[in-house]
């Protein structure tokens, strides 16, 4: 073999080395396993924890939160939504970790945040004008926390699961649909949906309650109405005494120019002079009659069959 | 037919009819043999290739060949919150300024204008636009976004060192040990969902928190989200959530002229969305 041969085959072989080893260094093992890929790096992806824990998590030390808030309607609200990581909460109390705050929630926009009114929101979820609400329920500070009269956990402080509250036909009134008013004064067409009016089927009660001290609210006020589809929604469970309370408790930060306030229950139930026994009754175990409304004409109308009949045959016959 | 004569002759071939049995390996058998040999490689090699596809099992019971991840939003339901963009931060640990989520606030006007904001990624939720009056505003909606984990995913392609990746079960991620922070991906995601990570100086993006859903937990963004706009689920499970969500409704995907097939469906989506 003639020496020019034999030098370019030495050097290309030595270049084949070099290239070879700089190969080696380079690709990491397990490259093009199971494509142009290293293949340890999904088990490594995998491998991290987790930081945010889940409600069922918290829910093993803070078992009477937690059973507040799965009565609510925030029960579809994580915990961590509001006070941050459960993991990094268990390593700052256990020492192993950085303090971190649990409350960044104690302030009026981490409330507006999801219910603050504003343009793009869904029509269906409830949202407030805090201006207006602070003037009907008379409360003078404008910086007024919203959980010193709503708890967090519970805010409407329901006695029944959500999921359990009672179907009830659609209660809003034919301009839902119809933007005309006076489609309102026309029969229906065969084979429309009953929509109701609260006053088509509880019509007692209605005229009863225009003529009580709390004839400027509406029925959806105290028996909230939450709307599911186009034709049905739920009527949540109200009852609790914590439920009148957030209109009636008496506060540094409230008038009571507008609505009669009292310090606590405890405290009015003490004036009174109430026996121990009667310690847990609820407001409207007195106060129905004389503040609310009658209870005659309570009874529910089965199917909407029998609510149109009861309407005087105005409505459809489905 | 002479020629065919002519080339035999030169060739000087041994008849057929010539072999001698017992003989030495005659043309016939040759091409038996190598007939078998090749299907036996080809076997083996397709033998070989299922081996491979198969990757191991993760955590003792995940197998990624399994599943094939994807998301679906409800643009109907998401009211705006940021609770997902917080949860994402908080989760996978994403630096001030820079979103593996967020959430746009789109804001159509009478005059034909669309406005598009989202203020810090949504991570504190959303204020009135101060700068329109709601009786200008014909309509308004909120646009959470994310990665697509695209079936074609430009990102991946333009990746020099092979650092970005599909998984097998469809999810695009990055490999952090070998990513050289180029920062090509980030300019090739025609949906803006890449970003420079400058703790760890790699790129960096939604991983559908893959550390979650491989031990059966919901992705942070979906656990976060309280109405319900956020689902994510395996397309290859008939039952799953997400193909029932999509088997109802009406569902547009983002910049679908572009060919990426993103697994990444919105509900209720507006053609003006981008």
């Amino acid at each position: 073999m003639p020496t020019y041969a034999r030098r370019l085959f030495v050097l290309l072989v030595i270049l084949f080395a070099i290239g070879l080893t700089v190969r080696t260094l380079a690709v990491p093992k397990g490259f093009g396993e199971f494509g142009h890929w290293r293949a340890g790096a999904l088990a490594e992806e995998a491998a991290r924890t987790p930081t945010l824990q889940g409600k069922k998590v918290c829910a093993q030390c803070h078992r009477a939160e937690f059973a507040a808030h799965e009565l609510g309607p925030h029960v579809t609200v994580q915990c961590e939504d509001c006070h941050g990581s459960g993991a990094k909460h268990v390593a700052s109390e256990r020492g192993s970790g950085a303090k971190v705050a649990m409350f960044r929630h104690l302030k009026q926009a981490n409330c507006l945040a999801c219910h603050g009114q504003l343009l793009a929101r869904p029509k269906l979820f409830p949202t407030i004008d805090v201006k207006q609400h602070f003037a009907e329920v008379g409360v003078k500070d404008p910086k007024t926390r919203c959980q010193e009269c709503h708890n967090p956990h519970n805010p409407l402080f329901l006695d029944h699961p959500v999921a359990e509250a009672r179907k009830h036909p659609l209660i809003h009134p034919c301009t839902d649909c119809h933007f005309d008013k006076s489609i309102r004064t026309r029969p229906m067409p065969p084979g429309h949906v009953v929509t109701f009016q609260c006053k088509d089927c509880h019509a007692a009660i209605v005229a009863d309650f225009a003529q009580k001290a709390h004839a400027s609210l509406d029925c959806t006020s105290c028996h909230p109405f939450r709307r599911e589809s186009q034709f049905s929604g739920v009527i949540l469970k109200t009852g609790n005494p914590k439920f009148c309370l957030m209109c009636h408790e008496s506060h540094p930060f409230k008038t009571d120019a507008k609505i009669p306030l009292i310090v606590s229950l405890q405290g009015h139930l003490n004036d009174l002079g109430a026996p121990p026994e009667d310690m847990t009754k609820r407001c409207v175990d007195c106060h129905l009659q004389d503040a609310i409304h009658q209870t005659q004409g309570l009874s529910i109308v089965e199917t909407p069959a029998e609510a149109a009949g009861a309407k005087g045959g105005s409505g459809a016959k489905p | 037919m002479s020629e065919e004569e002519k080339k035999g002759g030169t060739l000087s071939l041994p008849e057929p009819s010539e072999k001698k049995p017992g003989g030495s390996l005659a043309r016939r058998d040759l091409l038996k043999y190598s007939a078998a040999g090749l299907a036996g490689l080809v076997t083996l090699g397709k033998i070989d290739d299922l081996l491979a596809e198969s990757y191991p099992t993760i955590g003792g019971s995940y197998h990624p060949d399994e599943h094939w991840w994807g998301f679906v939003v409800d643009l109907r339901k998401c009211i705006g919150c940021g609770a997902c963009v917080r949860a994402c931060k908080e989760e996978n640990s994403v630096p001030d300024g820079f979103f593996r989520t967020w959430v746009e606030r789109y804001t159509f006007l009478k005059d034909g204008r669309v406005l598009v904001d989202s203020p810090d990624g949504a991570l504190e939720g959303f204020e009135p636009r101060a700068d329109v009056k709601p009786e200008e505003v014909t309509k308004s909606f909120f646009v959470p976004k994310l990665c697509n984990h695209c079936e074609q995913s430009p990102c991946v392609q333009v990746c020099p060192v092979g650092a970005s990746y599909q998984s097998p079960d469809g999810l695009v991620l990055i490999d952090k040990t070998h990513c050289i922070g180029c920062g090509y991906c980030v300019q090739a995601c025609p949906y803006g969902c890449r970003y420079l990570n400058p703790v760890t100086g790699t790129a960096d993006k939604c991983t559908m928190c893959y550390h979650r859903i491989s031990k059966g937990l919901k992705t942070a963004c979906v656990e976060a989200c309280p109405h319900g706009a956020r689902h994510y689920g395996d397309l290859k499970d008939p039952n799953s959530e997400v193909r029932r969500l999509l088997n109802t409704s009406r569902y547009g995907v983002l910049k679908p002229d572009l060919g990426t097939h993103p697994k990444c469906f919105y509900i209720g989506l507006d053609e003006e969305v981008v």
